[in-house]
């Protein structure tokens, strides 16, 4: 979750596996958009000696459809290279890394940044731009935060800004919970399989992630390339997908160890709304689905109009969703929420309609500010710049989508339905216990170092 | 079965049931076996670098031809059989 390890392939390739996708109007530079993409999922902060880096053979990408269609209109293009420095040592780093230009780092990584317009045109927007090393810990990368983080942050030529390297899970999920046949802690005395209601347990607390984040002015990604004039204009909603892609062959040389790819690359994972493959998309289909355009995700509209989740919960929780359960209809809210954006009229004063072309895209409204002071709960808590109004940091999608999925958010297109009382309460009962966000680009916090985290409790 | 030098022919994946992929690290013509003779070279085109020839279906004569970021297909019937006897270690 939200995307973490979700279909079996991708399950099987960390590096290339897309966490999550964040799309924002930038809190402090609201004129610019800020997409951020994570990769490579649970990482331990401790897991070296080979700690975890982008690989050099996938193409990472952030795509944005403005034109209504799901098809990428613009694409920012990150493609890294690894360098030994010694290749006589088996070490990280041979002494403390106390910038991010320092030798004693021993595998340091480049990344190059290119901008794609829908025709194929590619700008080159940064060469070679510096990664920082992961958190090893006190010694290896002293003072992490300080040292690297604005190092790695980068002024691109428009108005841009980009950052790629480890970072702190922002999402939080109670992970053991959920996965136990759909317990939430606060609510299991009511499941089928009772227990006593406990608080909500962060499954992601204490791990990292590889962030790639960009920030570029509206005008980057508007079809007119025209700042966003208003709300209902259909040209203020632009679409948001991550993708990471290999070459479609790959070669071992059993001589060096090494790979070589050969063709033309190929889409292993691809993530827009969180929990979309995760736990609307079946299983046989997930892979599919990771290799597929959003374009073309009317083949999936079935598991979003009739959510399998929606039909587990009144069998999980007996007598807590009778009106969930009596619902028979298509879900045209999730429908709505998901895959076409919301049509002007549902939600008064919002709109992210991207158009009647059904695509899992996340659906940011360009001309909606930054709220002062942002509710986690996003849209359904009348805060119309979170989620599904893009996704900030700080959104709790985890509950927004359980809500919606037992049925609160059905009344916004079909005024004959009440939900059960419980669909407005449903959460997993977590909360960010991470590294704070920052109010500043790359806005994810820092990540735990290797030395001062300490492993979990384990339990039989 | 003899293993394939690697320079001239390497077997990129098994042979399945109508599949094959076979990979070419010098793309000389190769496809006479894993011991064709250095004269060959003589017929490559300018560039010729390493390749994956892939043939999902046998049947369709349909070659996928996978070099740098780029895939080609090509239907080529006799290609597939040379192939598909090459995979078998078998010569042209």
């Amino acid at each position: 979750m939200s995307s973490h390890r979700e279909a079996p392939e991708i399950s099987k390739d960390p590096v290339a596996d897309n966490t999550d996708v964040y799309a924002f109007v930038s809190p402090d530079r609201p004129d610019t958009v800020t997409l951020i993409a994570n990769f490579i999922p649970l990482q331990l902060p401790y897991g070296g000696p080979n700690f975890n880096e982008f690989g050099d053979p996938v193409r990472y990408e952030i795509h944005v459809s403005n034109s209504g269609d799901a098809r990428a209109d613009v694409t920012y293009r990150f493609q890294f290279t690894t360098v030994i420095r010694n290749k006589k040592t088996f070490l990280y780093n041979t002494g403390p890394i106390d910038s991010i230009g320092s030798t004693n780092w021993n595998r340091p990584q480049f990344c190059t940044v290119t901008r794609i317009d829908r025709r194929g045109g590619a700008t080159v927007l940064g060469r070679n731009l510096a990664v920082p090393p992961v958190n090893v810990g006190i010694r290896s990368t002293p003072r992490y935060d300080a040292t690297f983080t604005a190092a790695g942050t980068h002024r691109l030529p428009g108005g841009r800004m980009f950052f790629a390297g480890q970072r702190a899970e922002s999402f939080h999920v109670d992970l053991g919970s959920i996965f136990d046949l759909g317990a939430l802690r606060p609510f299991q005395a009511a499941h089928l399989i009772p227990s006593a209601a406990a608080v909500g347990v962060n499954g992601t607390q204490g791990l990292n992630v590889h962030t790639i984040a960009i920030q570029v002015p509206k005008t980057d990604l508007t079809r007119d390339g025209k700042a966003p004039t208003g709300v209902p204009d259909p040209a203020s909603v632009i679409g948001v997908y991550a993708s990471a892609s290999r070459q479609k062959s790959r070669v071992l040389d059993p001589d060096t160890g090494t790979s070589t790819g050969f063709g033309p690359y190929v889409q292993v994972s691809r993530l827009a709304n969180p929990l979309f493959n995760e736990v609307i998309v079946p299983m046989a289909a997930k892979d599919r689905w990771n290799a597929s355009d959003p374009r073309d995700d009317k083949d999936f509209a079935q598991f979003v109009t009739k959510p399998e989740l929606a039909g587990l919960l009144p069998v999980l929780y007996p007598g807590v969703f009778p009106k969930l359960a009596a619902y028979t209809k298509p879900r045209a809210d999730l429908a709505a929420i998901l895959l076409t954006g919301i049509p002007a009229g549902v939600v008064p004063g919002f709109q992210n309609f991207t158009g009647p072309v059904q695509a899992d895209l996340l659906r940011l409204n360009l001309a909606i500010p930054p709220t002062p002071a942002p509710k986690k709960l996003g849209l359904i808590a009348g805060d119309p710049a979170g989620f599904p109004n893009g996704r900030r940091l700080l959104d709790d999608v985890v509950t927004i989508e359980l809500r919606a999925v037992a049925g609160a958010t059905i009344p916004l297109v079909d005024p004959s339905f009440t939900p059960d009382g419980a669909a407005g309460s449903v959460t997993d009962g977590t909360e960010n216990t991470n590294a704070g966000f920052t109010d500043h680009f790359p806005y994810v916090g820092a990540p735990a170092g290797g030395f001062q985290s300490m492993p979990g409790t384990p339990a039989a | 079965m003899e293993q394939p030098n690697r320079r001239k022919f390497l077997i990129a994946a098994g042979a399945g049931a109508g599949a094959a992929a076979v990979g070419v690290a010098a793309a000389k013509a190769g496809l006479t076996g894993p011991d064709a003779p250095s004269g060959t070279a003589a017929t490559l085109p300018a560039g010729a670098g390493p390749l994956v020839a892939y043939v999902e279906d046998a049947r369709s004569g349909r070659v996928s031809v996978l070099t740098g970021e780029a895939e080609t297909v090509v239907h080529d019937p006799d290609l597939v059989a040379r192939l598909s006897r090459a995979a078998k270690g078998r010569t042209a």
